[in-house]
């Protein structure tokens, strides 16, 4: 690599960074619940992309890559807790649960409609995150397969089912059956 | 526009609102940490900042920056023996171990079943292959491997057959019943063995009857090429840290045992070296807790899992009394073992696949 190449690629990554990183870190935000995880993702996902940069940098979407790096981070991230709450139980620690679940819900966490997170949260994580790529970031069902790849009928699929599991756990109606086929 | 969408949209509009103070020049200081280049200078001081510095001779940081992100890709050392791993067991999460919460096991009938090992009454049945292979469109299949996650995901592999035609797929649900089992895609692959999570949980590796391949457990491509394989292997198994992989090749009678090869694994990307390194141990093959690779003598044993604490070993045997189960001091392999009563009215089991 030619060094002027080089520092192209030093104001390409800073421009791809402004641009994607409160989007990611919304995205983050949605799949965790919480503002504080989300941003450490967020700056995980865009430090693995940092260090492929140079073949990142040449692909069609880097956009959908970054996102899909943000959304195994999470996954990863959902279960660690999950171990975290499971170990305090087997242990029998009730006292030490306690602060877990207050850390959890500490200053960093998303406030307000907290019935609607609460539901979100019980989503599986292609479900929870194909209903965030539509709503935080519009993206059209050939754009959110791109991302998860997977085939569009498959995002279909999830919406779908995230779409009724939301409108169950909320006790709302819904008339998706017939929307999330298109 | 039904009200769960405007309640989602509303949600997603206060979400940006929640998250539009970021501050990416702050934040430029964790990504290059994460992306290990921290101490390099910092990146955001800006072309010109960069120009400078190369005017000034100090440029060549970058240069080497990007050698290393080429180095990280290509081959990593073969590994020599003694196989040991440097990194430790990772427990910052895991408690004291305290007893097995559940196996997941195949039976003679080919069912998924979780065994709860402190209440056997409340085991279940996690899969019925008939049902499956249905919802698969195809006539029959087998579940030919299982693994559990630290996490309670039972991770499964069903070869489904429709005449001559065969339906690999990747499956994961939740041991606890709480869940239908989800397909993971993986693009192009033969009959499937063997699915093994990553001590971290984050990946599978399986072979697809060709090659031996590690994918994340949320789908998506591969990091790297898979291990070509002329040959059907048996046990896989990931050494404590998540960097090297190791499996048996085939054996049987005649055959002297048991051989293993073992491949060098990036734990986070599960990017796998090009070479593998082989040996040949007196006794069933699996990694100790320092990772080092350790032969188990007793010969009655079909399958051997390390617990994720690392603490302490599963083996299984079949015989006409059923499924045996023992646990061991993985350290130890000729020490003490102790039969796990579990209290389970069983059935003898047939060829076992056994996780926990």
């Amino acid at each position: 690599m030619s060094i002027v190449s080089a520092v192209t690629e030093v104001s390409t990554f800073e421009q791809f960074f402004r641009d994607q990183y409160p989007g990611i870190v919304a995205l983050c935000a949605w799949l965790t619940g919480d503002r504080a995880t989300a941003e450490d993702l967020a700056q995980e996902a865009f430090g693995a992309v940092h260090r492929r940069w140079g073949e990142v940098c040449r692909l069609d979407r880097p956009g959908a890559y970054t996102r899909r790096i943000a959304i195994n981070l999470s996954s990863n991230e959902r279960r660690r807790r999950g171990r975290e709450r499971r170990a305090v139980r087997r242990i029998g620690d009730g006292g030490q649960l306690e602060m877990l679940e207050l850390a959890t819900a500490g200053p960093g966490r998303i406030e307000g409609r907290e019935p609607l997170w609460r539901a979100v949260a019980e989503l599986p994580l292609q479900q929870r995150a194909a209903i965030g790529l539509r709503y935080l970031e519009d993206l059209s069902t050939d754009e959110i397969a791109a991302v998860l790849q997977c085939s569009p009928a498959t995002v279909r699929v999830h919406l779908h089912r995230a779409h009724r599991r939301l409108a169950e756990l909320l006790g709302f109606t819904t008339d998706h059956d017939e929307e999330d086929q298109g | 526009m039904t009200r769960l969408e405007d309640e989602l949209r509303a949600a997603a509009a206060e979400l940006h609102q929640a998250t539009a103070d970021v501050d990416p020049d702050a934040a430029m200081a964790g990504v290059l940490d994460r992306s290990g280049r921290r101490s390099r200078g910092p990146l955001f001081a800006g072309a010109a900042a960069v120009v400078a510095a190369l005017v000034m001779g100090v440029g060549l940081w970058w240069q080497d920056d990007r050698d290393d992100v080429v180095a990280d890709r290509v081959d990593e050392p073969t590994p020599t023996t003694p196989e040991t791993s440097t990194t430790q067991v990772t427990t910052t999460t895991a408690p004291e171990w305290s007893g097995p919460p559940m196996l997941v096991v195949v039976d003679r009938a080919g069912n998924l079943m979780a065994i709860d090992l402190v209440d056997g009454s409340r085991s279940r049945q996690l899969v019925d292959p008939a049902e499956l292979a249905s919802s698969l469109g195809v006539s029959s299949g087998t579940i030919d491997g299982v693994d559990l996650s630290p996490d309670g995901m039972a991770a499964f592999t069903f070869n489904g057959r429709e005449g001559d035609r065969l339906v690999p797929s990747l499956f994961e649900v939740p041991v606890d019943g709480s869940g239908e089992p989800e397909r993971i895609d993986l693009a192009g692959t033969g009959y499937l063995l063997e699915p093994e999570y990553s001590p971290s949980g984050r990946l599978f590796a399986v072979y697809t009857g060709a090659e031996l391949v590690v994918v994340p457990v949320d789908g998506g491509a591969p990091a790297s090429p898979g291990v070509p394989l002329g040959y059907t292997p048996t046990r896989l198994l990931w050494s404590p840290a998540g960097d090297r992989l190791m499996w048996v090749p085939a054996y049987g009678r005649g055959s002297p045992c048991c051989p293993y090869v073992s491949v060098p694994v990036d734990p986070v990307t599960g990017e796998l070296a090009s070479e593998a390194s082989e040996g040949t141990l007196p006794g069933l093959p699996y990694f100790d807790t320092k990772g080092e690779v350790r032969g188990q003598r007793n010969w009655s044993y079909q399958e051997i899992d390390v617990d994720a604490s690392g603490r302490h070993a599963v083996t299984a045997a079949t015989g006409t009394t059923g499924l045996v189960l023992e646990s061991w001091d993985p350290d130890d392999p000729d020490g003490d073992r102790h039969p796990l009563d579990l209290n389970l009215d069983l059935p003898p089991f047939g060829p076992v696949h056994v996780a926990w």
